[in-house]
């Protein structure tokens, strides 16, 4: 994903740059002409109203954004929320994709565990928001379960707190995860593996020494994409806050479907935009920096 | 007298309804440098992947200095191998990577990573410590796995076909190299190749393997002079064959003329019938087939036949000659000389000592 | 040995956990109750009777599948040509351009909702199927980019060189070479273009109306106020709907994910 995302497409020995732009250009016009006008024209008149106010240039949406402490209180909660969602899909996912491309070895089983881990994908998020309301309300499976076999005394709230939206969350992220993870797994030569035991090092030095650091820049892809989701989650939340939790998302919907008002809310976009781009950038580097060079 | 360095007992492995080992014994002294040769798909890796663990037999047993290792997990076997592919870790500097066995053997910082430029000295890289893997060249990425497997001091090292990727002169120069390499570093070396020639400038014995089975271990003159099999006779060096029977006299009947060869003649292996009509083939070397300027030439066997075909193989002369049914190849030193061409009458002969003879027909 | 088995405990573990919900709401869809029960408390199929009675459910799986058809067609005919640039020449502000077309992957959707409705409705296209539309393709064309960029490999081009050498024009050699060798990923990009555009609710809510609706938004709507076995049978008609397009997938292109790349 990362590669598609950077640009690395299988560079052909190329024509000269002027007669390759003479050549290329037929074949782009479309794309970019779309793109342009239905893309990245309109961010810019995101970007253009938010920088106006009263009919002059302004910043006074962005400081009626970020001298609000009630926005800081949001932003803080949205990434609580996508940081709390990232870790526990790391948790789980590393461990289920090692266990389909490492341990599971009848290829029956994995196909099906795919199309297991694909059917969720490929369902919409409020419908499977809507199973997690099922589940987790206050006679719901979960609690039922629960207090079934004597962890609880009585039913717990789940909807309206963030451990739901968490859930909720987790739940509809995991896939991208485990699919990052697991291709990247995939790739990594095993005969690296058996050279590290013939060298002298135990499955669990190998995994720690060869075969976690190979697969760093598929979990970096996959946390940084699912950090990104979860930040800028908006049907999840709605559904599983009951109205008691606001995320940053929701303020722009609120701004733009019933307010209308399109330079705060254009300001409000381009904050969410911006914070989330900052810390995806700061992930990527971080993830650079672990030494993985390959 | 003290147990071998590595002895393997009646190794069977199967994958599916595979057998790829089908009851392999073999024994391997301290020093000894082992090429295990043979097609692709005999058993050559399996066997390779057995010892250093990879793979688990079915059935047998491996022991390292009379020590069983056959249930143990390639991380405790006191053996390193170099792969294929090298397997040099790509997230790793060349000195890391050479470091990383010492420091799984529980060898301080400082101290891995000046056994490691020792050995990276060793093979002359010395300069190249800091690289990654794929900046370097093949043929120091090759040298560098080689640095990565002795850097503990193995009493053995598995080699799997180490040379296979590089070219033609890279691979005869690593050949030398690595042969001092190994009588420098008194380390036992058990090397699976394909490449006959390989195999013979460089190993003290030759385990020729073929559908899961050993057809011969001996010196490469041994296995070039006296092949065991038809097999081997076939896989390694040129060879003309001739077909034949037993006439139940100790003589053999031969497709070269009307010859009557005596058996169990000189060069002939032990151990096969002599029973009337049992199929036998002639084995004649390339260069022991000579082309005469008469036809009782003292203490050869000669026949009549017409040249098809004169090949100059730069210092050698390969002569293909038509004998009844038969095409025969002999060859001879020196540039081909006037006068013989394609249809020029001949006579070809051999010295019957020269014919080495083993059981069953010559393959189609 | 003991890492083994918990490491299998846990897989499974989430594997159950992924496939929990599905499962409750195909049962909670046939329960006799008038709410939502699970395990459902007797059987009956009641609920889809009463959502093909429904006209607006009918329209809005109507709306939804032609917007992700159209959406589809219009991702393959903007990315297939740009891949073929992209892949082919080396002009300059490649790498720009691309990060251009594949960033509506990263976008958050409902920024890129609310932006779309403020320039439509300056378009006067506001709250039309073209609005939806546009908006679908721009999030969708990546899918298709992404899948068939690494099949536009040097040894592809080879081929093509091989067949413009035995006379071919470029159309044909389009026709007759390039197409065959990347339909798995033009395939696979389609399907996966399909069903993003089919399940989205972020982006389409923006320019939706209470006559011109998608299935996802309008059932983010109507949970918001009420929860009835309606709702499950709808919802488990789109989960059956995914179950399809994977079975589709695996058929015509197989799913190749999680295992070894040749």
């Amino acid at each position: 994903m990362t590669a598609a995302l950077t640009g690395d497409p299988a560079t052909v020995p190329a024509a000269a740059p002027p007669t390759a732009l003479r050549r290329a250009l037929p074949l782009l016009a479309a794309p970019v002409a779309f793109f342009v006008a239905f893309f990245a024209v309109p961010m810019v008149v995101v970007l253009s109203s938010s920088l106006m106010a009263g009919g002059a240039p302004s910043l006074a949406n962005y400081a009626r954004v970020l001298l609000d402490q009630y926005h800081w209180d949001v932003l803080a909660v949205t990434f609580r929320i996508a940081a709390l969602t990232t870790l526990a899909v790391t948790l789980l996912g590393y461990p289920l994709a090692y266990y389909l491309v490492r341990v599971v070895s009848s290829n029956a089983l994995r196909r099906s565990c795919v199309i297991l881990l694909l059917l969720p994908l490929f369902t919409s998020n409020i419908v499977r928001s809507f199973g997690w309301m099922i589940l987790l309300g206050r006679n719901g499976l979960v609690n039922d379960t629960l207090v079934g076999i004597g962890l609880l005394d009585r039913p717990v709230r789940f909807l309206g707190t963030e451990t739901g939206i968490v859930i909720g969350l987790v739940y509809i992220l995991l896939p991208f995860i485990v699919l990052a993870v697991g291709n990247a797994l995939a790739t990594v030569d095993p005969t690296l593996e058996e050279a590290s035991a013939d060298l002298g090092s135990s499955p669990f030095t190998t995994f720690w020494t060869v075969t976690f650091p190979l697969c760093l820049p598929g979990l970096i892809a996959g946390v940084i994409m699912v950090f990104t989701l979860a930040a800028s989650a908006y049907v999840t939340p709605a559904l599983l806050s009951g109205g008691k939790i606001t995320v940053f998302p929701m303020l722009i919907f609120q701004q733009y479907s019933t307010v209308f008002d399109v330079h705060y809310g254009g300001a409000l976009s381009i904050t969410l935009l911006v914070v989330t781009l900052v810390l995806v950038a700061l992930a990527g580097r971080i993830g650079n920096g672990g030494g993985n060079r390959s | 007298m003290p147990p071998a360095l590595l002895s393997i007992r009646d190794l069977g492995k199967h994958f599916g309804g595979f057998h790829a080992l089908k009851g392999v014994s073999l024994e391997v002294e301290h020093g000894e440098f082992i090429a295990l040769l043979g097609p692709s798909g005999c058993g050559k890796t399996t066997l390779l992947r057995c010892i250093a663990g990879f793979l688990t037999p079915d059935s047998g047993d491996i022991r390292i200095g009379g020590d069983s290792v056959t249930r143990l997990p390639p991380h405790r076997r006191p053996l390193n191998t170099v792969f294929q592919n090298y397997a040099l870790f790509p997230h790793m500097s060349v000195l890391d990577n050479i470091a990383y066995g010492p420091r799984r053997h529980g060898v301080p910082r400082g101290e891995a990573a000046e056994r490691a430029a020792q050995a990276l000295q060793l093979v002359g890289l010395e300069a190249l410590g800091a690289r990654y893997p794929r900046e370097l060249s093949g043929g120091q990425q090759q040298r560098v796995a080689l640095a990565r497997a002795v850097v503990n001091r193995p009493k053995l090292l598995l080699l799997d076909e180490p040379l296979s990727a590089l070219d033609m002169k890279l691979r005869k120069r690593m050949q030398i190299e690595l042969k001092h390499l190994q009588e420098k570093l008194g380390i036992a070396f058990v090397f699976v190749t394909h490449d006959q020639e390989e195999a013979m400038s460089m190993a003290d014995r030759i385990v020729v393997m073929n559908r899961g089975l050993i057809e011969q271990v001996g010196s490469g003159t041994a296995v070039y002079a006296t092949p065991a099999t038809r097999f081997v006779a076939e896989f390694i060096g040129e060879a003309n064959f001739l077909p034949g029977a037993a006439d139940g006299d100790g003589g053999l009947r031969l497709a070269f003329g009307t010859a009557a060869v005596p058996h169990p003649g000189p060069g002939a292996s032990t151990g096969i019938g002599t029973g009337a009509g049992q199929s036998r083939t002639g084995v004649l070397r390339p260069e022991h087939l000579e082309l005469l300027d008469r036809a009782d030439a003292p203490g050869f066997l000669t026949e009549r036949g017409i040249v098809e075909d004169v090949i100059n193989t730069g210092g050698q002369t390969l002569v293909m000659v038509r004998v009844g049914d038969a095409l025969l190849a002999s060859r001879r030193l020196g540039m081909p000389g006037a006068g013989l061409g394609r249809g020029t009458q001949v006579v070809v002969g051999f010295r019957p000592e020269h014919l080495h003879v083993v059981a069953g027909e010559p393959a189609p | 040995m003991i890492a083994r088995i918990l490491l299998r405990i846990v897989a499974w573990a989430v594997m159950a956990y992924l496939v929990l919900p599905l499962v409750v709401i195909v049962g909670a869809s046939l329960t006799a109750t008038s709410y939502l029960a699970f395990p459902p408390q007797g059987l009956t199929l009641d609920w889809y009777g009463r959502m093909l009675a429904d006209t607006s459910y009918v329209a809005a799986f109507g709306t939804s599948t032609a917007l992700a058809l159209a959406a589809t067609a219009g991702a393959v005919l903007l990315a297939l040509p740009a891949a073929l640039a992209i892949a082919r020449y080396d002009f300059p502000a490649k790498r720009t351009l691309l990060s251009l077309l594949m960033s509506p992957l990263v976008l958050p959707h409902v920024v890129l909702g609310a932006a779309l409705l403020q320039y439509c409705a300056a378009l006067g296209l506001m709250r039309s199927f073209a609005a939806l539309l546009v908006g679908h393709v721009v999030i969708v064309t990546p899918f298709v980019l992404r899948s068939v960029l690494p099949q536009l490999t040097p040894e592809q081009r080879a081929l093509e060189e091989a067949s413009a050498d035995l006379g071919a024009r470029p159309f044909e050699t389009f026709l007759l070479v390039v197409l065959p060798q990347i339909r798995g990923g033009l395939t696979s990009g389609a399907i996966f273009a399909f069903i993003s555009s089919w399940i989205n609710v972020e982006l389409s809510i923006f320019n939706t109306t209470a006559e011109l609706t998608t299935i996802p938004v309008k059932l983010f709507n109507y949970v918001q106020y009420t929860i009835d076995p309606v709702i499950a049978a709808v919802s488990s008609i789109t989960i059956a709907v995914a179950a399809v397009t994977i079975v589709l997938l695996d058929l015509t292109v197989g799913l190749h994910v999680l295992s070894k790349r040749r």
